[in-house]
Formats: structure tokens, sequence, C-alpha cells
């Protein structure tokens, strides 16, 4: 079994973000990049099937900002137990989700290797997925079955379907056959992402190249665009009224805004 | 034909989603500013009574399948970009759920449309859409302005006030 994750990064959002003078991108130096939250997850699945089928993993990230980040969490993926990882260059620095979805579709249909791959993971949402989410755009260019949120699954022993748990409203999960190939949307892991020691990682930043493979040219019908026109901190329209005081003094102050709503009665 | 503002259903089970009645709160706001009808398009299989629940709707377009019975994004994009009103609409708005993922993105795909996600605002402003999306875990405000007709909005819980829910008399237009 081949199992390919693709994994996208995103900007650490413990961070306090900016917004440029240009209104229009985030200030670079407030951003730090991370492995997107369901990413994570994504790769963590790919090594259980890796553990449990005995799966080829390939990991692959598309980049545009040459950042070290995005190096460290390839190196970070082989040491945790991927057997491959490639670093798609891309020159545009603000792709679109269908833009991403026909580069990844390219590389993965020009490449024997990656062609032939049982399964296609990707995380079910990023936090900056302005055009929606990725897998289903990608499963549709590749003629493959999508199925998500998908929070487990466990391949048969044949290698033909998997069974997935998809979720729903009010913690309600569907179980699924899914013939492969198929592209997945990763919600969660079977089991929390695992740690690997950083001197595993510089180990195999000093010893192992990564493959970067540049970007192909993408020939499709352009799409009418969406214009960004501001970027910005929401507006705080509301601030939580803080009760001080007593307890005597709270408790009347609390009384009084439960009178006001009429949640309790009057005097 | 008038050019509509159209609202897709959520729906599982025979349930409408809460955010199906925010949709439509939001979709009459905008129908509203465009002079356009509103209409909800529902989609399922034996869920026809549903179709009374979404009084804020101007009208109902319901396709009832043994398919549509379960909410795959896939199957509903198929059905809905075979329909002509959701080819020439003035907009759609699908939910941003775990029910209905990556449906709008599909949607905008397969209609060759602009697609926005994650909105929490959607307004007319002179001949565009603006909407306002939160990104970046809600840190961050994005305002983007689309032209293009149909424009395909995908809206996360929580736009508005829902409106409509329980009200009857929507006419269904089609079946």
């Amino acid at each position: 079994m081949h199992v390919v994750a693709i994994l996208r990064m995103v900007p650490d959002v413990v961070e306090d973000l900016e917004v440029s003078p240009s209104g229009t991108a985030l200030e670079p130096e407030s951003v730090r990049l991370i492995l997107s939250e369901c990413d994570d997850h994504t790769l963590e699945q790919a090594l259980l099937l890796r553990e449990s089928r005995d799966a080829i993993v390939t990991v692959m990230v598309l980049d545009s900002l040459d950042s070290p980040e995005t190096e460290e969490v390839l190196y970070t993926a082989l040491a945790k137990g991927a057997d491959a990882a490639i670093r798609v260059w891309h020159p545009e620095r603000l792709l679109t989700t269908r833009r991403m979805a026909s580069i990844f579709a390219r590389v993965i249909e020009r490449d024997p290797t990656l062609k032939s791959a049982d399964l296609i993971l990707t995380g079910v949402r990023t936090i900056a997925d302005l055009e929606g989410p990725l897998a289903p755009l990608l499963a549709r260019r590749l003629g493959l079955p999508h199925l998500g949120p998908v929070s487990r699954m466990s391949p048969d022993f044949s290698g033909r379907s998997v069974t997935a748990i998809r979720e729903y409203p009010n913690g309600i999960r569907g179980e699924f056959e899914v013939p492969l190939p198929a592209v997945l949307s990763i919600q969660a892991a079977g089991k929390p992402p695992r740690y690997v020691p950083v001197a595993k990682v510089r180990d195999l930043m000093m010893t192992r190249k990564l493959k970067c493979i540049p970007s192909p040219a993408i020939d499709e019908t352009p799409v009418p665009s969406i214009q960004l026109i501001e970027m910005r901190k929401p507006r705080v329209l509301e601030h939580a009224e803080m009760l001080t005081g007593t307890h005597e003094v709270v408790a009347r102050k609390l009384r009084d805004v439960l009178v006001a709503r009429g949640l309790a009665p009057g005097a | 034909m008038a050019r509509n503002v159209l609202v897709v259903v959520e729906q599982w089970q025979g349930q409408v989603s809460e955010i199906t009645y925010e949709l439509l709160a939001l979709g009459r706001e905008v129908a509203d500013q465009l002079l356009a009808p509103l209409q909800a398009v529902l989609l399922g299989h034996n869920v026809k009574p549903i179709a009374g629940t979404l009084g804020t709707a101007d009208s109902v377009l319901y396709l009832d399948h043994p398919l549509l019975a379960e909410p795959l994004p896939e199957v509903y994009v198929e059905a809905l970009a075979g329909l002509a009103g959701v080819r020439e609409a003035r907009c759609i708005l699908c939910p941003v759920t775990t029910v209905s993922l990556g449906m709008g993105a599909l949607l905008a795909d397969r209609l060759g449309a602009p697609s926005v996600s994650l909105c929490k605002d959607l307004r007319v402003a002179a001949d565009n859409y603006e909407a306002t999306c939160l990104l970046y875990g809600g840190k961050i405000e994005a305002v983007v302005s689309v032209e293009a007709s149909p424009a395909v909005f995908g809206v996360r819980p929580g736009p508005g006030p829902p409106t409509g829910a329980g009200s009857s008399g929507v006419p269904l237009s089609k079946r």
C-alpha cells in the first residue's frame, strides 16, 4: 500500500498576527509557519497505516515561500518514519485552493510512483482556506472518490478498500467502505500525533537531501477571481463586564443584571 | 426568468440544520439588496415536508432522489450543477459544516464560478459582492470582492440570527 500525505503550512496563531501596511497581507515579520493541525493528524494517520499495513508513506508540501519551517516539517516527517518527502516549489505566493489542487494533481499524475498511490490523505481544512477545502477539489481533478471528514480508518487486507469513519453532527459517526484509490480528508488520526526528538530531525537534515521539484505548468480555464480588498483584526463589538467588589456587592450587581434581562423577578 | 439568490438547504435525516435558517436570513438581506427572489434548494429523499419550514424563502426547489438521501457533497453538486436555475443564479449560499464539507468549493469548481469560503457576512456593494471571511482561527478578517455571477459563498455557522424556521406557505416550485 502506498499512501501520499499532502501537508500544508499555516501561520501560527499563537503569535500575534499583524496586517502589513498594504492592508491586504499579513506582515511577514509576524508570521511563523507551522504545520496545519489537521495535516499533523494526516501525517500521523499515514504513519499508523505504515505500521499496521506496511504502507509506504510519501509526504508532499507545496512551498512558495522557501521557508525553513517547511523544510523542518518535511525532515520531521522523515524522522517520524515517512519513507519519502517531496517539496514542490512554486514561485507564486498567494495560491488559490483550486490552483493548489491542480498543481498537486499534476504532480501526482506525472510521477508513476505517486500515480499508483492507494490513498491520498490531506487535512480536512486549514485556517487559511479562503476558497474552501483542498481534498474534494483534488479528488475531482484526479477522478477519485473522496470522503471526509474522516476520524479513523482501517484498510482491508486485500488493499482494495478502506473502512473510514466519517464525522456527523452531535457526535454521530458513519462507517463507510471506500474503494481504493481514494482521497480522504482527515479530521483526526487514530492516535494523537507522535513526538520525535529534535536531535533526530537535525541528524536527518545533515545526512539526507529532500527531493525538490518545480511546480508543473497548469493549463486550465481561468476562473473569475476573488479580490482581496482588506485584511484586518476583527472588531470587538462587546466586552465582558467584570463584576467587582465584595461578595454582597457582586451578588447585588448580578441580581440586577438578571432582572434587567428578565431572567429573575424584580425586587 | 428571474435570476435568484439561492440557499442550499442542509438537512440530515430529515432534520434541517440551524445554519440553513442563518443562511436564509443572510440570503434574504442579499436578495432584497439585489431586488431578486430568494430560493431555497432542498435535496434529499422523502423530505418534502421540510420545504414548508423554509418560510423566509420566496420559493423552494425540491430535488428528490434515493441517491440524495445521504448528504454527500460530490453527489449533491452533480445534482445542483445540472439545474439551469443554479447555473444562472445571481449567487449561491452554501453551509460550511462537517455535513456539507467542500460543497461550496466543489459547486463553484463545477460551475467555473468564483468561490469564497469561511464567510461570516455578505453584502452587495455597487456591482460586486463583498464578503467578510474569518481566517487564521478568527484572528484576521478578510474582506473580499467578487464581481462575477454566479458566485458561490460558503458561510460558516453564526453569520447572524436565523429566521424563518417553522413558518409555512412557501411555494414549492419544482420537484
